[in-house]
């Protein structure tokens, strides 16, 4: 057997291409790391170790919420595009042009919390971005809904793109899902698996962002034409809908660096052509769609068949992962003689993070659970896991093959004692989420309880690791970015 | 406790996700025919995915015949003992009685005036018993049998704005073991 070489740059993504992709992960990686200390400044108020005012907490509320999730997007649509490139397309004008729309989005957001006081949290429920009691004023509640606007319409551009590439280059979405070999004869030429997981990202993604603009646009409307209103358990699903599906793809894109570098390291292929593969996108497709209502089970009112879709769907959502891509992620590593390097322990801790945080999802899904766990810290526990130890973890994985293949940056010391600081850091600290849950501490609030106090400080010394480790991951990836965005 | 329960089930989820993949990573820089793991890693998958199958539709089964909204959509079987009308508002809760007895079946009717909040009853170990969203427009009905007399509180676990931690009110419930026994 040839030993295999991880590091072999890929010649059919030329260097404006790899530029555009170096530009998505840079981004992520400067934004997240702010993203992080204002999650640091929050738990650390709540353990009562700062001293926030709670305006300032609810600010750093919103601006952690709204900024984590768009830069999962971001770092989600880099993957993306750097592996789908590579067999269809794809505009780089248009590349260029989310990522501005989504920065520009981010200065009016940045505006609206820092200069506007706007703290409605990243879910903006209508009608409180109207209804905000004096703390802020209708220019930063459209600053804020125009900003995010902005961020969806950029979105809304690449997966327009991305659809459009996909159906000229297979001849129609269901062709890029690979349905002829899933319901008819397999002939064992299904589409890479980069095609089909950016198919199914951009189905529920064109839909989830069109959902999301509906809702801003109405609440803006609503901000300047107050007799204009809307129903809000309407707005509500509207939101969640887009929410979800949209910080749930981000997990959906990033794994595609997983199926293309994971067999680099292994010489192990990850075939996409058969049914089990297949069927599992095809069925996550819907499913990802189909799933938010578990976001309101405790909005009694709505009506029950959607509640019963919500628990029963987010169960059944968890079998693809677990059954295709953790599972396969298993056998792909298992007795692999595989060499770890930094960018391959963070791939396969993704694929774990992501299983293993679905287990507390599904439970939080069941509506006499979730009758006693919504809206706790149990909540961003089990999204925590899966996105800090999982979706993050690919997106950090890829960012550190891309410096290593291109910018010749080989791991030291440093680098694995962060990726296990990484790992010990991470659990820790949405272990601590997952305990506060157990212990009944709602989540997005500025004051605890005493006998919650301690929750926030065990937590804030874990985040301080996180950030620590994650500090080493972004410097790294920021000193070779400069070789790895001239190399040939 | 529901709670314990729950977190014992997460425990032992993760802890074997957790298992299998510390199994995995220690035994992967060993290398055998990558035919023959494949060959028998993914001969055993329709077994456990079977069995995770299994494992669902018994969790369906046995949850899904407990959900509480009959009340809100007038399907209940039984009427409730007692009704309290909680209306929410930025920041506070206007509760109909905030005086309650021990053991008797109450039914919370839960609305909001402005914006959305939750209403969430805590007891005095500040332990989270039962919740549901209060919103403008909608009317949702939650029942709860308080177990023990003592002091309740009412908090917002639904994001409404700057003092939304503060937005809480106290239900105080009186009574006696013996009166919830005889009620029974």
């Amino acid at each position: 057997m040839s030993t295999p070489n991880p590091y072999q740059p890929d010649t059919s993504i030329s260097r404006p291409q790899r530029q555009v992709v170096l530009a998505y992960m840079a981004v992520t990686g400067l934004v997240l790391l702010l993203m992080m200390v204002a999650g640091l400044l929050m738990r650390m108020s709540q353990g009562e170790w700062l001293n926030l005012s709670p305006d300032w907490f609810y600010k750093l509320l919103t601006l952690h919420g709204t900024g984590m999730v768009g830069i999962a997007g971001v770092a989600g649509a880099g993957i993306m595009w750097y592996f789908l490139r590579q067999y269809v397309e794809l505009s780089l004008a248009i590349a260029w042009t989310t990522l501005i729309l989504v920065l520009i989005g981010v200065v009016l957001i940045l505006g609206s919390i820092f200069i506007g006081n706007f703290a409605s949290a990243w879910t903006f429920l209508y009608p409180l971005p109207a209804r905000p009691m004096g703390a802020w004023g209708n220019g930063a509640a459209t600053a804020f809904l125009g900003g995010l606007l902005l961020v969806g319409v950029g979105f809304l551009l690449f997966y327009l793109d991305s659809a459009r590439a996909i159906i000229k280059r297979y001849g129609g979405l269901g062709k890029g899902l690979g349905w002829p070999q899933l319901f008819g004869h397999n002939d064992g030429n299904a589409p890479p698996p980069a095609v089909i997981a950016s198919t199914m990202v951009t189905i529920v993604n064109s839909l989830g962002v069109t959902g999301g603009a509906i809702i801003l646009v109405m609440s803006l409307i609503n901000l300047h034409v107050p007799s204009f209103t809307v129903d809000p358990l309407y707005a509500k699903n509207l939101i969640y809908f887009f929410g979800h599906v949209f910080i749930n793809a981000t997990i959906y894109m990033a794994v595609i660096a997983v199926y293309h570098l994971l067999p680099r390291y292994t010489g192990r292929p990850w075939p996409s052509s058969n049914k089990a593969f297949l069927a599992a996108w095809t069925a996550s497709t819907i499913m990802v769609v189909i799933v938010y209502p578990h976001h309101l089970l405790m909005d009694f009112a709505q009506p029950v068949w959607l509640h019963v879709t919500g628990q029963v769907i987010s169960y059944t959502s968890g079998l693809p992962v677990l059954a295709v891509t953790a599972y396969g992620a298993i056998v792909n590593v298992h007795r692999s003689g595989i060499r770890w390097d930094l960018a391959a322990g963070l791939l396969f801790l993704g694929t774990f993070g992501w299983a293993a945080g679905i287990i507390p999802a599904m439970i939080d899904a069941t509506v006499v659970v979730n009758l006693i766990m919504h809206n706790t810290l149990w909540v961003p526990g089990h999204f925590h896991f899966y996105l800090l130890l999982g979706m993050m973890a690919m997106a950090l994985g890829f960012m550190t093959w891309l410096v290593r293949t291109y910018g010749g940056l080989a791991d030291g010391a440093l680098a694995r004692a962060a990726g296990w600081l990484y790992v010990l850091g991470g659990i820790g600290f949405v272990g601590m989420f997952l305990v506060s849950g157990r212990d009944s501490v709602p989540r997005r609030y500025a004051e605890h309880l005493e006998s919650w106090v301690s929750h926030g400080q065990i937590a804030s010394v874990f985040a301080l690791l996180v950030i620590l480790a994650t500090t080493v991951f972004v410097v790294r990836f920021l000193a070779g970015l400069g070789r790895a965005a001239r190399a040939v | 406790m529901l709670q314990n329960t729950v977190w014992l089930m997460t425990l032992i989820g993760m802890g074997f996700v957790t298992a299998v993949y510390l199994y995995v990573f220690m035994r992967s820089t060993q290398p055998a025919d990558s035919d023959a793991v494949k060959k028998r890693l993914y001969g055993i998958r329709p077994w456990w995915f079977v069995l995770l199958v299994g494992i669902i539709i018994v969790a369906l089964s046995i949850t899904l015949g407990r959900l509480p909204y009959a009340d809100t959509h007038a399907r209940a079987a039984t009427a409730p003992d007692m009704t309290v009308e909680v209306t929410g508002y930025q920041w506070y809760w206007i509760v109909s009685e905030s005086t309650l007895p021990v053991g008797t079946d109450i039914a919370f009717q839960v609305r909001a005036e402005d914006v959305n909040h939750s209403f969430a009853l805590y007891d005095d170990n500040d332990q989270l018993l039962v919740q549901t969203q209060a919103m403008p427009g909608y009317t949702n009905i939650v029942r709860h049998t308080f177990e023990q007399p003592g002091t309740y509180r009412i908090m917002c676990l639904e994001y409404c704005g700057l003092a939304h931690h503060a937005m809480v009110t106290e239900l105080t419930v009186t009574g006696t073991d013996n009166e919830q026994g005889e009620r029974r």
